[in-house]
């Protein structure tokens, strides 16, 4: 950083000040400390030297105090270039780009504007940004400064590309190729570029252009592949199929396994996977593959495709051969690999008939001497395929338990039988028989992480969050001062999420808000983590990649895990508003009817906060010795003498482990923090209709009508039947407008008029609409109770009893999930009594007996006790010797 | 009503929750099959006890599945996989017999019933045979007395301990050995193809099943 103002100093102070700034370039931080401390003491008003000592206070983890310190400086030197760069250096730091790139334009203008390192940084952070026009403008000014260099050229195009200026970056890069005469014939980055400039024809839908500029650039062009597919798109799109189809062909041939190129050929015919309802087409298609066949009989892409066009006789016979390869195989994943075929009725039951007739011709024989030629394993795999197969269909649960209990006892050592036997008591409800089955895989192969991190999930459903930590421990770094830290630093967004909604059911508000919170910060850091992104890939030229990085990030937040956990949390700040003084104390719903899970999760509180306290403590002293132990390394490098100065600040620790102070924050405002949350879905998930029922319910507890009318219209116009959509309508019909302004009134009322038809209708009519569709479904018949109870409150709670048990009927066909949340309704919102709720339990475990929640405690703790003997009696051996 | 059929109305037997031993194949030689010996680790423990818990009628201690992870037996004890499934398993340990040789006890060999007459268990005693054959010699781990001074630990050039290699020493294989329930037919026909014969009976050996006599297999020097 070079001081083109010169120091109001004296010689004396001036020269400390010099070796001020070698210090800060040498990263001897706590020297340098005290150098500006020695300049300060005489003159504590000269502002470089204190925006020095803010960088350095900074880079020792006080980085708050750093931008004060800064800040000051600046206001005693406004003319100072060393000034507003540390200052810009700081907020950057901070990720405060707006201002950073505030302080370098600064920075710049003192400095005459040709500081190259200044303007690129502005740059990067204005990608950070999104914020294109002044890109566009620093990246031109780059290129006008440096001609020669080429990543200014290309990061001009993608400036250019990026703002939707497609032509402007077409044009930059053929500028860049008039240009650059001197590149080796053969380079890589070169490559890349024509590559890249060939994709943005085709996004202009150039294609004759591509096409043109692909074949007057081949020689030049290394990777091939992507060449042909770009090329073969093009061609396509300007029909010219002969040509098109070679090409795929040609890749095919390459890669007879590469699903893409096969969806490219079709293309080329105007086939695509939706086709398969035609059946010209899908003929059409099963004779390009079956001839694709002739020349790559093993190509099982070509196979599990043609299931996707065959049909009848057609269909049984190749998917005989295809399932029965599979499992003679043993391939674990041949179901999820079919899964999608059953979207087709026709087809899933094709399907049960070829597996049940292999499991026939399979099964092990009664009689002497009449053994099939097929192993008993691929009996197994088939009993394994099938409990898959039931397990997913409603009311087969059973059933599907039969297969896998069958398979189990006929090869008990095998670990995805028993983690398929969970999937299917979990379909069942029986949350806790699958936490074992789950555990009980798991131990049988304790070096499969899959199976690990499944365990540990399954115990979190059960709200067994010490063994869970226990069991994710077995794989998390030995020196990390916990698992769950471990977790965090690894990005681990499953486990976050569902820590925090077992927090959720046991009432414990503030760990979930914090773990929910960690899943946020784990997306922002992800998003952040572009700022190295941005010049590493203008370095090594892969722009192609880089663009559709830059567009991933765009939509980052519309993750699933993103949703699911803004969702929980908007949920969790509407319960503190609703009910802000139970908060403080946990009231766990597990099951409702145990008094004591209230007690023991306060106890359970207690011991978590405790291990959080070591945990901190831990983490602390960890901290405190320089990091992990690894780094044990670099502390005998340290005591052997060199390399003392340089200090590796320490990771900040947790000050909050229990998320007390978090919940503290929350309260204050809940309304306002679901809101953030709120924002955030509305612009990455707006197509999502959760997030529109969850905009309905904040801006209902805000009074803000239109809001609520805005959301309830997103909900219409995305799911025009909704089942919660009546119970909504019937609130918002209800709200009493009188204390609204004459102008608010009018728009309110104005909007409320389209929402129901005829507009005379009564709201007691819309209330039960739902459930007078035919066919009705479940969901519909809870949300008319739901409805009728928003309606007419107590009044109506015979009513509503009624039809939430009636839910229960068996020709009802409801599922386990609406059940539980019928369950919920009648518990917390209709307030229903203790024996009405156990007459729902009784009528619900007709329909899933398997099912937890409607299980008495009692009953649920003997089953514990069961489970554990069984696991006993296979996992430990005897105690004493005896032979 | 004639003719009314419904596609789905198909309705299949549940499957057997229990399932006999394996006919003998005569076609086993065509089937597509894998058979291979596997070592023993801490990760795939559980399924040793899971086998030994469906083959065997007498629970095992915590000290047999201790013992059978020492790098002293790691060449003796091993499960046997069809197909990448573990269907089998054989533990053994040796015995000192005098100064220079040993013995190998056989303490299980067994195979999951739907797995057997395909080869599971001859392969495992096939590799016992190879590893510690009657006559041959294998090497053991020195026995650490308990009253010399623990060496000191060595560092190497990056600062890191060397483990200090174990001593060993070779013993001569005296013989196999094993019991088995007296009666169990299939078990001696077993053994004897690979030339074991009955070398003695023993009353009283088990104490929770009947016939509580044991027949002792011995295989010696041929
Ligand atoms: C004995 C046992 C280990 C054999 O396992 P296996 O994998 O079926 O054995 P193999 O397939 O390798 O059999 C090899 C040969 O042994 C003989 N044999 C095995 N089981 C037999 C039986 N039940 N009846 C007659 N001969 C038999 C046959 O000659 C067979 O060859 P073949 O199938 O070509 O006729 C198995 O039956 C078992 O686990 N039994 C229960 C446990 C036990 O008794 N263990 C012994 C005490 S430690």
């Amino acid at each position: 950083m070079p001081p083109k103002k010169l120091s109001s100093l004296p010689t004396k102070e001036r020269t400390l000040f010099g070796r001020l700034i070698q210090e800060y370039e040498s990263k001897k931080h706590k020297q340098g400390l005290k150098t500006a401390d020695a300049i300060l003491k005489k003159f504590p008003d000269h502002g470089e030297t204190l925006c020095m000592k803010g960088l350095l206070l900074a880079s020792v983890n006080r980085r708050e105090e750093g931008i004060e310190l800064a800040k000051k400086g600046v206001r005693f030197d406004l003319t100072s270039f060393i000034c507003w760069h540390a200052l810009g250096i700081l907020n950057r730091m901070d990720k405060n780009y707006e201002e950073a790139i505030k302080c370098y334009g600064q920075a710049l203008r003192i400095e005459g504007g040709g500081n190259l390192n200044l303007l690129r940084e502005s740059a990067f952070m204005h990608l950070q940004l999104r914020d294109y026009p002044p890109l566009v403008d620093k990246r031109l000014t780059l290129l006008k400064m440096q001609p020669h260099v080429r990543s200014n050229w290309v990061g001009l195009a993608v400036a250019h590309h990026l703002a939707g200026n497609h032509e402007e970056a077409a044009r930059v890069l053929t500028g860049y190729q008039d240009v650059m005469r001197d590149i080796p014939k053969r380079n890589y980055e070169h490559s890349e570029i024509l590559l890249y400039h060939a994709s943005i024809l085709q996004e202009m839908n150039e294609h004759v252009k591509a096409e043109q500029f692909l074949e007057a650039n081949k020689a030049r062009i290394l990777d091939t592949k992507a060449y042909s597919e770009i090329l073969a798109q093009s061609l396509a799109k300007q029909g010219k199929v002969e040509e098109a189809e070679k090409i795929w062909r040609g890749l095919i041939d390459r890669n007879p396994e590469c699903k893409a190129y096969f969806v490219g050929l079709l293309s080329v015919r105007g086939i695509d996977l939706e086709s398969r309802s035609d059946p010209g087409k899908s003929d059409e298609a099963l004779a390009l593959f079956a001839e694709i066949q002739e020349k790559h009989p093993r190509s099982t892409a070509a196979k599990r495709l043609s299931l996707v066009f065959a049909r009848g006789e057609e269909f049984h016979k190749l998917a005989s051969a295809y399932l029965r390869n599979g499992l003679t195989k043993g391939i674990p994943s041949i179901y999820s690999d079919l899964k999608s075929l059953y979207q087709d009725d026709a087809k899933r039951e094709a399907i049960e008939v070829i597996a049940e007739s292999l499991r026939s011709e399979w099964s092990p024989k009664v009689e002497e001497g009449t053994d099939a030629t097929d192993p008993p394993s691929s009996y197994m795999w088939c009993l394994y395929y099938l409990a898959q197969h039931y397990s997913q269909q409603p009311g087969k649960v059973e059933r599907a338990l039969q297969y896998i209990n069958s398979a189990i006892s006929h090869s008990p050592t095998q670990p995805e039988l028993h983690m398929i036997k969970a999937r299917v008591l979990k379909r069942g409800g029986d949350l806790q028989g699958a936490s074992f089955a789950m555990s009980d895989a798991r131990l049988l192969d304790g070096q499969d992480r899959y199976l690990n991190s499944k365990a540990a999930k399954y115990l979190l459903r059960i709200d067994e969050v010490e063994e869970a930590v226990k069991t994710v421990g077995l794989f998390t770094k030995p020196d990390a001062p916990d698992p769950v830290s471990d977790l965090n630093e690894m990005q681990a967004l499953w486990y976050l999420v569902e820590e925090a909604e077992s927090h959720v059911r046991k009432g414990e508000t503030g760990l979930a808000l914090k773990r929910l919170h960690q899943v946020d910060r784990v997306f922002q850091e992800v998003y952040d983590d572009q700022l190295d992104f941005h010049s590493y890939c203008l370095r090594k030229m892969t722009m192609r990649a880089y663009v559709s990085t830059i567009r991933f990030e765009d939509d980052l937040r519309s993750h699933p895990q993103y949703l699911r956990a803004a969702l929980d949390l908007i949920r969790i700040h509407l319960d503190l508003f609703d009910r802000p003084s139970s908060s403080v104390d946990g009231e766990g719903d597990k099951g409702g009817k145990n008094g004591e899970a209230a007690a023991l999760s306060e106890e359970e509180k207690k011991k978590l906060a405790k291990k959080a306290k070591k945990a901190e403590l831990r983490a602390a002293a960890a901290s405190a010795t320089g990091g992990d132990k690894k780094k044990s390394n670099a502390a005998d490098a340290k005591a052997s003498g060199n390399n003392d100065e340089e200090e590796v600040p320490p990771p900040l620790e947790d000050k909050d482990p229990m998320g007390e102070e978090l919940l503290k924050k929350t309260e204050a405002d809940p309304l306002g923090e679901a809101e953030k949350f709120l924002g955030v879905l509305m612009r990455m998930a707006g197509r999502r209709v959760e997030t529109w029922t969850a905009a309905f319910e904040v801006w209902y507890r805000r009074n803000n009508w239109v809001g609520c009318l805005s959301a309830l219209n997103r909900v219409k116009a995305l799911s025009a039947d909704h089942p919660d959509l009546n119970e909504m309508i019937v609130r918002i019909k209800r709200v009493d407008l009188s204390n609204l302004s004459q102008p608010a009134k009018s728009v309110v009322e104005k909007g409320l008029k389209g929402l129901v038809e005829p507009e005379e209708k009564s709201l007691e009519v819309v209330a039960v609409e739902g459930m007078q569709r035919s066919p009705a479904s479940a969901e519909h018949v809870l949300g008319s109770a739901k409805a009728l109870f928003t309606l007419r409150g107590a009044e109506a709670k015979r009513d509503v009893l009624e039809l939430v048990l009636g839910l229960t009927r068996e020709e009802v066909g409801c599922s386990l999930k609406t059940l539980i949340k019928a369950r919920e309704f009648l518990k917390n919102k209709v307030k229903a009594a203790e024996e009405e709720i156990q007459r729902f339990d009784q009528e619900g475990s007709k329909v899933f007996p398997l099912a937890d929640v409607f299980k008495r405690h009692e009953e649920l703790k003997e089953y514990r006790r069961v489970k554990l003997e069984e696991r006993d009696g296979w996992n430990v051996g005897r105690e004493e010797e005896q032979e | 009503m004639a003719n009314s059929s419904s596609s789905s109305a198909i309705q299949y037997q549940p499957p057997p929750m229990s399932y006999g031993p394996r006919h003998p194949a005569p076609v086993r030689s065509q089937l597509p099959k894998r058979i291979d010996v596997a070592d023993l680790t801490p990760n795939n423990l559980g399924q040793l006890r899971k086998l030994n818990t469906v083959l065997f009628p007498i629970p095992y201690s915590e000290r047999f599945y201790k013992d059978a992870l020492s790098p002293d037996v790691a060449s003796i004890c091993k499960l046997g996989l069809f197909n990448d499934i573990a269907v089998g398993n054989v533990c053994c340990r040796f015995e000192p017999v005098g100064e220079s040789s040993v013995k190998v006890y056989i303490m299980t060999l067994g195979v999951l019933a739907p797995y057997r007459r395909l080869g599971v268990a001859s392969a495992l005693l096939s590799h016992i045979l190879k590893v510690a054959e009657p006559g041959s010699k294998v090497s053991l781990r020195a026995p650490v007395d308990p009253n010399a001074p623990a060496p000191k630990p060595k560092k190497g050039k990056d600062g890191k301990e060397i483990k200090e290699e174990p001593k060993m020493i070779e013993k001569v294989v005296d013989s196999i050995y094993l019991h088995v329930q007296t009666g169990n037919e299939e078990a001696k026909l077993f053994y004897s193809k690979f030339g074991f014969h009955v070398a003695g009976e023993v009353d009283n050996y088990y104490r929770r099943i009947q016939p509580s006599s044991a027949w002792v297999l011995e295989k010696k020097v041929a």
